[in-house]
């Protein structure tokens, strides 16, 4: 009798799954719970009789014309001075090879990922009035009477906006420019070009399309301002996402506030386009690796020099914000004259906290971490598996759908989520399924990248070495994917720590999270506290930041 | 009649596998088209079998079908005597080494070595043994530790093979394996793969895309085309008799001179007319005209004659034309020559006088070593 019958007990059909099936009933569900509550912003900001006519009327009036006009000019002076500041270091990474680099690659993600609120009281105990950097100013330019005054108004906001986004553009301008292939400008130059020719008619044009990418990126990330403009813009400057919160939560003008989220959502359509046009023609460019000349003091005095200077000004940029922080939440009061203290800590548990916050500080430190984790693992989860299934599939049409979060602004999104289920859903349900959206794209893109670099071929040679598909995945997929879900997942979790809007939108008083605390704080002029928190919720994002560091983008093993 | 029993017995006892499978999917190479794969083959037990043919001719999807990576639409897959066309990978007991290695990033040399023993749950004493046996084997021994993507392209082909020997397949296959390399490396590994196969006496199916590599390596080979196989034999059956025209050509070079055959042979000497109108006897009785033997020997053919086959100036020249071309390998020349319509290539070692571009020469073959190959039905 031939072996046949006991062979088929283990037959391929249900037993071995090399091709990806499951249900895409996850996906279609996220695109319900992302796209609804747009749906309806559109339905109260259009739909509604007499509402062309009000949009119309609203598009002539003083507050749009002037918000857009500030909004434009801001996002568009944030751009061009992040760019500018970034510039210098871009070069330097691109054309040198120095110790320590990798580690400032680590390093330089981690403006980006701090909380807005946290910026913002950096700015505020670095640069204000007491703060000290105008003691530095006065103790070097001693009786002249110089002092930076303009931290609450147009100044202050582009500052804070630098501070959050050159960073990134460094990064991202330096390694395209440590891509370009020196034999292109070695070419350039046997054809008769001299450094600056080669510079304008090689360099350049090679870096356009991610210096128009990162400028578009940076005034739309800067357009969409929240944290910063509430906080640092006072009466006079607004942008719209402020406008429609001051409609929604100071003037409860619900129609009024969709209205100009409906507006803000068309004139962001435009941006949209230039961003992705531009971001696509970035990642035309040739990946070209190359060993890069050290840069050392021997070789290069005068670089090495300016290299050292530049790097000391940012270092001092960038952290002096944060370690006055650190300072002023160990002095009496906050004061930076004051003594040495623990008080500011330990009034976190005093019922004056309570007082200002709404919650005990445990309760507040427990949301944060709580909804943090929640919607991380949910975004995940549904990421990796929505990543799995398209996983021998190039990034189409199905992919964009989920990407919507990135057209139309989170607070839009988390009011059009108030109008939708507002009173019928509790807030931390809200909540989780606001800051879903908020970290969705992102998450996604990690782990889409990440499964389909890995491919199907690991996983067929454990197949041949003996592995069912439940051991391939358990020792051989998971293991590779690690640093990407662990990377998603602090990603998702340092995006939902540092959310205020959907906090304040959604949470309404009643789930209140650490940005919110400290929004608060500042409100109710409870500075030393405000640091003492603002302290406690850096060590978090650190925490956080090391996380991320297991893995970076096209860095996957699974390569 | 028992004989003849004994003997099919035999060859059935020896088959290590049997392959008779189709399969059609859609070649994405290019623009996307429907691409049929239809063959029927097996191969013996201790054999090295290769499939070669061009890229896209279906070998690695035929691999990829045997290892268990792909599912047949009809026929049936045969090994050792039990039917596995159903059976999953994991249970199949087949090794394979992909192309590009396919080694665990997230394991050392000796853990990527040991996966397929760990999931045989063997106990780890065992494990620790056959580990430390193959690292010897594989002279791995100093690398054991490394991660595999500090190794060079030759390391990890070695740790690759170790690994898919490691659970002792019934049959190893191998995609393509040398392809990453380069030349000098391709060549030693070659060699030693030969070694290891002969000592360790395992079967294998090894595919590529080089006639040389499947020349050098193969007790037996398969030539493959357009989803089918053309030609099975050994490796100097199939480039000294190929049965068609593409066989010849995708094996080493050939001079495929268009000639008309004469009527009847008389006394097993079949007279062809050359382009020259130069007529030549070819012994049938011999190799020259055995892929026609039994045919009807009338009409238009095409006599291969390699290029180490042709004679530059013989004492009784079939041709005389130009040299048109000279290509220095220095092992040997390469002569192109014009002649009566047609571009002949020869290759001529060291030493050869009257040799230079322009010159007029005269060329001959010997009748014995041509072969006369069907024109119809293989056109390319």
């Amino acid at each position: 009798m031939r072996r046949r019958t006991q062979i088929t007990l283990h037959r391929l059909q249900g037993d071995f799954r090399l091709k990806g099936k499951g249900s895409f009933a996850p996906y279609y569900a996220l695109l319900i719970l992302f796209y609804w509550p747009v749906m309806v912003i559109i339905a109260k900001a259009f739909l509604r009789r007499g509402a062309l006519a009000e949009f119309l009327l609203f598009l002539k009036s003083p507050v749009f014309l002037n918000t857009l006009a500030f909004s434009c000019q801001e996002a568009f002076v944030s751009s061009v001075c992040s760019l500018l500041v970034a510039l210098p270091g871009a070069y330097l990474w691109g054309k040198y090879d120095f110790p320590g680099k990798r580690y400032l690659r680590s390093f330089l993600i981690l403006p980006f990922m701090l909380p807005g609120i946290l910026v913002v009281l950096s700015m505020v105990v670095f640069y204000g009035q007491n703060g000290a950097f105008n003691r530095m100013l006065a103790y070097l330019f001693p009786g002249s009477g110089v002092r930076f005054t303009s931290l609450y108004g147009f100044w202050g906001i582009i500052l804070a906006h630098v501070f959050y986004n050159f960073s990134f553009c460094l990064r991202l301008l330096g390694e395209s420019w440590e891509r370009i292939d020196p034999r292109l400008q070695e070419a350039s130059a046997t054809l008769g070009a001299g450094r600056v020719r080669t510079f304008f008619r090689v360099t350049l044009p090679l870096l356009t399309p991610t210096i128009a990418y990162l400028l578009i990126l940076v005034f739309l990330y800067s357009f969409l301002s929240f944290t910063v403009v509430l906080v640092l813009g006072g009466f006079l400057y607004k942008t719209f996402e402020v406008l429609i919160y001051i409609e929604y939560n100071s003037r409860l003008n619900f129609d009024r506030a969709a209205l100009i989220a409906g507006g803000q959502m068309l004139i962001l359509g435009g941006f949209l386009y230039l961003q992705t046009f531009f971001g696509r023609k970035m990642q035309k460019q040739a990946v070209f690796r190359r060993i890069l000349p050290s840069l050392t003091w021997k070789k290069n005095p005068l670089v090495t020099t300016l290299a050292l200077c530049y790097s000391l000004l940012m270092v001092f940029f960038f952290t002096a914000p944060l370690l006055s922080v650190l300072v002023r939440s160990f002095r009496e009061r906050g004061l930076p004259e004051g003594g040495f203290t623990l008080r500011n800590y330990q009034q976190l548990f005093s019922d004056g906290f309570r007082f200002a916050v709404g919650e005990r500080f445990f309760v507040v430190l427990a949301n944060s971490l709580a909804l943090a984790s929640a919607v991380a693992a949910l975004a995940v989860i549904i990421g990796y598996y929505l990543a799995r299934l398209g996983r021998d599939q190039a990034w189409g049409k199905k992919d964009l759908w989920l990407q919507l979060p990135l057209g139309v602004s989170f607070l839009t999104f988390a009011f059009g989520l108030f109008l939708l289920a507002g009173r019928k859903a509790p807030s931390w349900l809200l909540l989780v399924w606001a800051q879903l959206f908020l970290v969705f794209p992102l998450v996604y893109s990690i782990l889409r990248t990440a499964r389909r670099e890995l491919g199907e071929e690991l996983l067929e040679a454990a197949a041949a070495l003996g592995a069912s598909p439940y051991q391939a995945v358990w020792t051989v997929e998971l293991p590779i994917m690690r640093r990407p879900l662990q990377t998603a997942f602090a990603y998702a979790m340092a995006s939902s720590l540092g959310d205020l809007s959907a906090a304040l939108v959604l949470g309404q008083g009643e789930i209140i999270t650490l940005p919110v605390a400290i929004y608060r704080l500042i409100g109710h002029y409870r500075f030393a506290q405000a640091t003492a928190l603002g302290v406690i919720f850096l060590l978090l994002s650190f925490l956080v930041f090391l996380l991320i560091e297991g893995y970076s983008p096209g860095q996957a093993d699974g390569g | 009649m028992t004989k003849e029993k004994t003997a099919s017995r035999e060859v059935a006892e020896k088959d290590m596998i049997r392959i008779e499978c189709k399969k059609s999917y859609l070649r994405t190479a290019g623009s996307a088209q429907e691409f049929t794969l239809q063959t029927r083959f097996t191969v013996q037990k201790g054999e090295f079998f290769s499939l070669v043919g061009p890229s896209g001719c279906g070998k690695t999807t035929l691999l990829r079908l045997i290892a268990g990576l792909e599912r047949p639409d009809q026929g049936r897959i045969i090994l050792n005597d039990v039917e596995i066309t159903d059976l999953p990978p994991s249970r199949r007991k087949i090794g394979f080494v992909f192309q590009d290695y396919a080694l665990f990033p997230h394991l050392t040399v000796e853990e990527n070595i040991a996966y397929g023993l760990k999931i045989l749950k063997l106990p780890s004493a065992e494990i620790r043994l056959k580990v430390a046996e193959l690292l010897e084997l594989f002279a791995l021994q100093d690398l054991a530790t490394r991660e595999v993507n500090q190794l060079s392209g030759g390391e990890r082909q070695r740790v690759a093979l170790a690994r898919a020997l490691a659970p002792q397949p019934l049959i190893l296959l191998l995609d393509e394996p040398f392809a990453a390399l380069d030349y000098e490396l391709r060549h030693r590994l070659r060699r030693e793969l030969k070694e290891l196969q002969k000592n360790l006496g395992f079967t294998a199916i090894f595919v590529t895309h080089q006639q040389e590599e499947a020349l050098s390596l193969s007790d037996r080979l398969a030539v493959m085309r357009s989803g089918r196989i053309i030609q099975i034999g050994t490796a100097q059956e199939v480039y000294d008799q190929p049965q068609t025209r593409f066989v010849a050509e995708f094996l080493g070079e050939a001079n495929l001179i268009p000639c008309l055959a004469q009527s009847t042979p008389v006394n097993g000497c079949l007279w062809i007319e050359l382009p020259n109108q130069r007529r030549v006897c070819l012994n049938l009785n011999g190799d020259a005209g055995r892929a026609v033997r039994g045919k009807l020997l009338q009409g238009d053919f095409d006599l291969l004659i390699r290029p180490e086959d042709l004679v530059i100036n013989p004492q009784t020249a079939v041709f005389e034309g130009t040299i048109n071309r000279l290509e220095y390998y220095g092992h040997y020349t390469r002569v192109e020559i014009k002649t009566a319509g047609l571009l002949l290539h020869a290759m001529v070692g060291k030493g050869v006088p009257g040799i230079s571009q322009g010159r007029t020469v005269g060329v001959g073959f010997d009748p014995d070593r041509a072969r006369l190959l069907p024109r119809e039905g293989d056109h390319r």
